[in-house]
């Protein structure tokens, strides 16, 4: 006898597609190497190896860079700088945007209204140009990459975050909470927050994401970390003069900022929670 | 319907005047100023002040801003801190530029989606709707600056055939910075195109032209495309705006002597006039863009556009 068929609807219950799937293993991959890939290079970041831009060769599989550094060793020292200003950023700007959407959503009225226009204004500004606005008035630094970063995601969070409150903030249990006398930040904290967990981590995977290609691409201008720092952004931009001599020397950096960005689309994408596919990636797009 | 634009213009218009104060305030309330920015940190205090009287920095900040926001009634956006020379002068070929760039760009963009949606829509479920629906996937959301490069890698290095830099504005320097910016709004414009498509193609007024025996293309021009196209002039709408910033970086990277690579260059030099003016254009362009979307949208809902 054959075995009986998997009940309709079999496949849904898993909440990740194989496209999903395969994005995970990447982003997983892409991660790691950004986060121990200094304790498995052979050189310094700063080691200088032979003349500029020589080709590769056995020990040195990428080449030279520009002032003759291993492009490999580089690339290895390269991620994790970037990965932890990505997420100070996102947590940064969390605790800002969760906060304001939070007690826009929990006061309404004439606070909230404000709160809200506020965060409209500040998305007057595509996130790029406020991080350069502040960077040219304040002088380039990590630190305040870091805090620009974060303020350019916190209002889009506000919003996400009192979209989802809205939808909890009228139901019984909330209402029960509020008649029983409990105070308004144990209302918000202990009753809302918790059911609007799941959107919440959702968004945070996005931000991250959407944090490490900003910090990536400010690396790339030139404005996030200072040579002789190894940063993937700043490898492709100091190196991008000689790529038609070496062309090797970009394309490590530049692979694993696209592998990543294209794997944490398809997580994105093939996350069930998106039931119209479109939201999520577009919500990326449009949060830079 | 009519009062509904108004507002949106209105509400475009105030966002845009908040916007400027927190431009200006941005870089002029902290700690820290152009003068001691210019001088370094160790000059002297009588030098600072010098520099700050000449600059007018002595005066209040409010009156300052003030003052800009009259100059920018009278298109005049203030001298640059560099060379003294006239923002909206040095401005000009710049904006041309980029404006040039960002037509070329929508021109291509909006029948390339139209095609490839509706093409894909039609072909549902194929290869061909599943791999392109795959790789707008993951091109949706990439850095500006790794599509530029694969693209520099690919056709200026690989296969040398095109230009890697445009120092100057000519066709063959154009292609590379378009197909950039291309390759990452189609990604988006295309997918909206395609649901809208789909959205129209099961809908009753088509099943019935398709009843009464009209050929197939016909019905797609004249019963799917005109009904798909309103949905989606939000997303090309939203990508107009999107480009505000999307030029930036591609202007870097290709050396365009656009307004990105100027913003980028009075950033390098701290030169707050200039990059205060620029943000405001781009900020502009920013809420024209969304403004254009609302308008759209209100335009192209009959719930919107008959309420009174």
């Amino acid at each position: 006898m054959s075995a009986p068929p998997p009940p309709r609807g079999w496949r849904r219950r898993s909440s990740f597609s194989w496209t999903a799937r395969v994005g995970m293993v990447i982003a997983t991959a892409i991660v790691l190497v950004g986060l121990v890939g200094p304790f498995f290079a052979p050189d310094g970041p700063a080691d200088t190896i032979g003349a500029a831009y020589g080709n590769p060769s056995s020990g040195h599989p990428f080449g030279l860079d520009y002032l003759g550094r291993d492009v490999l060793s580089r690339f290895l020292w390269g991620g994790r700088t970037a990965l932890v200003m990505a997420l100070l950023a996102t947590l940064l700007g969390y605790a800002i945007g969760l906060s304001i959407g939070l007690a826009a959503a929990y006061s309404r009225g004439i606070f909230g209204g404000l709160l809200m226009r506020a965060s409209d204004v500040l998305l007057a500004f595509p996130g790029m140009i406020f991080v350069l606005l502040l960077l040219s008035a304040y002088g380039s630094s990590i630190t305040l990459v870091i805090v620009a970063v974060a303020l350019a995601n916190a209002p889009r969070i506000a919003r996400i975050v009192r979209a989802a409150a809205l939808e909890v903030v009228d139901l019984a249990y909330v209402e029960a909470a509020r008649i029983r006398g409990e105070r308004a930040w144990y209302v918000t904290l202990r009753e809302i927050l918790p059911n609007i967990k799941s959107p919440i981590l959702v968004d945070f995977g996005v931000r991250v994401t959407g944090s490490i290609l900003l910090v990536a691409s400010v690396s790339f201008l030139g404005f996030g970390l200072q040579p002789p720092s190894a940063d993937w952004g700043l490898i492709v931009s100091e190196n991008r003069a000689g790529m038609t001599i070496q062309p090797w020397s970009v394309v490590p950096a530049v692979a694993a900022i696209g592998l990543l960005t294209v794997a944490i689309n398809l997580i994105i994408d093939g996350y069930r929670g998106s039931a119209d596919g479109i939201g999520l990636a577009e919500h990326v797009a449009r949060s830079r | 319907m009519l009062r509904l634009i108004l507002g949106r213009i209105a509400a475009g218009a105030a966002t845009l005047l908040v916007a400027s104060a927190l431009i200006f305030s941005a870089t002029q309330l902290l700690p820290g100023d152009l003068a001691t920015a210019t001088l370094g940190r160790d000059a002297t205090p009588a030098a600072v002040k010098q520099l700050r009287q000449t600059l007018g920095l002595d005066r209040p900040a409010a009156l300052r801003y003030l003052d800009w926001l009259d100059g920018i009634a009278h298109l005049d956006l203030g001298k640059s801190a560099v060379n003294n020379v006239r923002v909206s002068s040095t401005i000009a070929q710049p904006l041309r530029n980029s404006a040039l760039l960002v037509a070329v760009t929508l021109g291509l963009l909006i029948p390339l989606s139209l095609l490839v949606g509706t093409a894909t829509a039609l072909r549902r479920g194929s290869w061909f709707d599943v791999g392109s629906q795959l790789v707008t996937v993951a091109l949706v959301a990439l850095p500006e600056f790794v599509v530029g490069i694969v693209l520099v890698l690919a056709f200026a290095i690989a296969w040398p055939v095109l230009p890697a830099v445009t120092f100057q504005v000519t066709a063959t320097g154009l292609v590379l910075p378009v197909a950039t910016l291309l390759m990452l709004s189609l990604a988006y414009t295309a997918r909206m195109v395609r649901a809208g498509v789909i959205d129209v193609l099961s809908s009753e007024y088509v099943a019935m032209a398709r009843l009464k025996g009209m050929p197939e293309h016909s019905v797609i021009r004249h019963h799917v495309l005109p009904n798909a196209i309103g949905p989606s002039l939000h997303a090309f709408a939203l990508t107009a705006a999107w480009l505000a910033g999307g030029v930036v970086i591609v202007e870097y990277l290709f050396a365009y002597p656009g307004i990105g690579r100027l913003l980028i260059d009075a950033v390098t030099s701290r030169d707050v006039p200039m990059v205060e003016a620029v943000s405001l254009i781009l900020a502009a362009v920013y809420v024209i863009g969304n403004l254009l979307a609302d308008v759209a949208t209100i335009l192209l809902t009959p719930r919107l556009r008959t309420r009174q």
